[in-house]
């Protein structure tokens, strides 16, 4: 079984798709489906709200979260109310979100439900660690990027991507796209041996900054823009510092600028990241059109090093 | 008055909430709208609560301590929900798991306080146990629920049906039953609870109380503060008295704080001394202290014997009031004038204490000496607790003097001394100059008094 005994390594994990109808809650059901649950105790949370039975923007059928029997989760107090199985409260959350407290509860009978859960990167922190109080050995996270939620998935121990015909319909564009991400993912952890007076920091509203000499870190707190990035990439000593931000998450920029910002020499480092274990691909874009799916996973595949699935084609999905 | 009204009090009561360990997220709201003491009784009543349970604080008892804590934390404030179950109303899965989980936590405390030979006082458990049975029924004390099988043969039998179907019309049907089912049972749940909702709800009020009063015996320990010894009337004596807030201050500027003592009757008692010389922040710690003590908390002194009072009138300097329009003077006389007026009936001037931060200090010497002279009189022939800060000379007559001790050897003493002269000390240049203040002008200054003496020798 593909990338499932990968996962198993870690404590957390986030599943985040690149664009919406990019696969990632069949990708999600996949997992739940597959994980061995012996001796173990599973958690399924959304940062985002998920689960809709009819995708929100296109109005296109979406796959619903199935959750089966011993499956732990946590959905907020509107979203647990209207929960299509049956399930038993085992912790409440100090955690509010717009929809109400966040509700852990055990599935005692398999049935579906909408996931709606922490909304912001601290709340997702807390809620990881109070999970944890409850016996939970892995915390699996509906993660979100294009969608309007604060929270970054990017707390998590490992990582899976969706990607897909919804982010673009031709090929060597979609390879690109998600190969940068993947880049961006995998950018190093910054330096542990610069200090707090070594380092300058940046807010990314700031309209003017300056560099002092003798800076080895530049922090960027907030997004990284373009505009950010060439601005930075005017410094002379460029070399000389390593730009920072929180996480990928952050990152706002294009190919082409962080390729000119390293080839003058720049080092851009993030604070935390996950471990990315698999890419999964969805060859169907929400208008109907089909991408081969074997040469975008072969395409993908060589231009990331990555193992690249398409979980629908391949049969990974039983029901 | 409840401590939410005097929180912003320029005392610095903020920063004594703001320091008390609570472990419970609603007990800082429960304290902000408890009443401040209206009588010694109640005041006793706190303070023994706080002696109850510091029990816990030994060393020995450090690892139920860390257990307690993480009790209150899961602790919520569901009063709202009892008051439904109280009111024939059903609630909810989520809601009748909180019920549980406070009878629960109430149970694990009882046990705590046990294991700490601490006397659990309003935790009956005999009658937890008859509440919980209702939400567990197999006695399993698991923290959470759900409409369980066993609640009614006929929810068995759906439920057993349901796994067995096969047909999406069939389960359909089926699971509108068990929705039905499920809606029947949580009902005769909730008419099965309402009888031990009082009971409840003087749990939630118990749980909390012990929580502050654990915080409130920390925050002794960990501040150094002390239980007031709280009389009915006599002088009021506070040794080696300090401000917690100030103290933190200066000794995260590698500073240390003077402690005071200060005590007093029912004479008014006025302090002078040199700027700088702490004259406000001793108002400030006896307006605090008193403040404390109404609320049941650890005094910052080495030792307090405190008279009851429960009418504070703290009128410090910076009262401006730009919104209502009023200048720095008309805001103060109109405070003083409501101790005035308070005072002006007999039976509570007794339960006055007046603290008044230099009266009159933003108009001419001439009035304003006046002004704070009639002020002592008044108080003083009322018999109200009062004590003053000036720099004005005033008359002796029916008043204590204190006066800080001021410069010695090149150094600020904050110590405060009992004094007979009415002559105020003058300090206020050798301040300006060792605060660096241009030397031109402080000399210029010297030469005007000594003009000035000149004439009045002559």
């Amino acid at each position: 079984m593909p990338f499932i005994q990968e996962i198993l390594k870690y404590g957390s994990l986030s599943v985040v798709g690149l664009e919406k109808n990019c696969g990632k809650t069949e990708c999600l059901n996949y997992i739940l489906n597959r994980l061995p649950r012996e001796g173990r105790k599973v958690c399924v949370t959304s940062i985002g709200i998920d689960g809709e039975r009819i995708d929100q923007v296109t109005s296109t059928s979406k796959p619903e979260i199935t959750l089966s029997e011993g499956l732990l989760f946590s959905t907020s107090e509107k979203h647990y109310r209207m929960r299509n199985l049956l399930s038993e409260v085992v912790g409440i959350s100090e955690e509010t979100t717009s929809l109400g407290r966040v509700i852990t509860s055990r599935v005692i009978r398999e049935g579906k439900v909408i996931l709606s859960g922490p909304s912001s990167s601290t709340s997702l922190i807390r809620w990881m660690k109070e999970v944890k109080a409850l016996g939970s050995d892995l915390v699996i996270v509906d993660g979100a990027l294009s969608r309007l939620s604060s929270a970054s998935p990017a707390v998590t121990e490992s990582m899976i991507l969706a990607t897909g015909a919804a982010l673009s319909s031709n090929i060597p564009t979609l390879v690109a796209k998600t190969a940068f991400v993947v880049e961006m993912i995998g950018l190093d952890l910054m330096d542990p041996s610069v200090s707090k007076e070594e380092t300058v920091t940046v807010s990314s509203m700031a309209a003017e900054f300056e560099i002092t000499p003798g800076c080895r870190r530049v922090m960027i707190s907030g997004a990284l823009t373009d505009r950010m990035l060439n601005r930075i990439a005017q410094e002379k000593e460029l070399g000389a510092f390593e730009v920072v931000v929180k996480d990928f998450t952050k990152l706002f920029i294009t190919p082409r600028t962080y390729g000119a910002f390293v080839k003058l020499g720049g080092k851009l480092r993030v604070e935390s990241r996950s471990k990315l274990v698999a890419v999964c691909v969805n060859p169907l874009s929400p208008s109907g059109f089909r991408l081969d799916s074997d040469t975008l996973c072969r395409e993908l595949s060589t231009k990331i090093s990555l193992p690249v699935y398409d979980i629908v084609k391949n049969r990974y999905i039983t029901n | 008055m409840r401590l939410r009204d005097i929180i912003d009090s320029p005392c610095g009561m903020r920063y004594m909430l703001e320091e008390l360990p609570l472990s419970c997220s609603f007990s800082s709201t429960y304290l902000l709208n408890t009443e401040l003491a209206s009588d010694a009784g109640t005041v006793e009543g706190r303070y023994s609560l706080v002696r109850h349970y510091s029990a816990i604080l030994k060393r020995e008892n450090s690892n139920a301590l860390i257990n307690l804590r993480h009790r209150f934390f899961t602790l919520k404030d569901i009063s709202r929900t009892i008051d439904r179950i109280a009111s024939d109303d059903t609630v909810d899965d989520i809601e009748l798991y909180e019920v549980k989980h406070l009878i629960l936590t109430g149970i694990h405390i009882h046990d705590i306080l046990v294991e700490c030979q601490i006397s659990p006082d309003g935790i009956d458990k005999e009658m937890l146990h008859e509440a919980l049975h209702i939400l567990d029924p197999h006695d399993e004390m698991v923290d959470a629920f759900y409409v369980y099988d066993f609640y009614s043969a006929e929810l068995t039998r759906i439920r057993e049906a349901i796994s067995k179907e096969n047909s999406a019309e069939r389960l359909e049907y089926l699971k509108q039953e068990e929705l039905i089912e499920q809606i029947r049972i949580r009902g005769e749940i909730c008419s099965r609870l309402r009888p031990f909702c009082s009971h409840l709800r003087s749990l939630l009020v118990t749980l909390i109380e012990c929580d502050i009063a654990i915080a409130k015996g920390e925050q002794i320990a960990s501040l150094g503060l002390v239980i007031p010894e709280v009389t009915d009337g006599g002088s009021c004596e506070l040794i080696s008295l300090f401000h917690p807030l100030v103290k933190s201050s200066l000794a995260a500027a590698g500073k240390e704080f003077t402690p005071v003592d200060i005590s007093f009757c029912d004479r008014p008692v006025v302090i002078t001394g040199a700027n700088m010389g702490g004259k406000t922040v001793v108002l400030k710690m006896v307006t605090l202290s008193y403040y404390l003590m109404l609320m049941g908390m650890g005094v910052p002194a080495a030792k307090a014997v405190i008279p009851f009072r429960s009418s504070i009138f703290f009128v410090c300097g910076d009262s401006q009031n730009i919104e209502s329009g009023l200048s720095s003077f008309a805001a103060e006389m109109k405070s003083i004038d409501m101790a005035i007026a308070a005072s002006e009936d007999v039976r509570k001037c007794s339960d006055m204490l007046v603290l008044v931060d230099e009266p009159a200090r933003s108009t001419n010497p001439l009035e304003g000496t006046a002004l704070v002279e009639a002020l002592v009189s008044i108080f003083s022939a009322r018999h109200v607790n009062t004590l003053i800060t000036t720099h004005y000379n005033i008359k002796a007559e029916g008043c204590d003097l204190y006066r800080v001790r001021g410069f010695e050897n090149g150094k600020m003493n904050y110590r405060l001394f009992r004094t007979d002269l009415s002559e105020v000390p003058r300090e206020a240049l050798r301040v300006a100059a060792m605060m660096g203040i241009s030397p031109y002008w402080i000399q210029m200054a010297e030469e005007q008094l000594k003009s000035a003496e000149g004439l009045k020798n002559n």
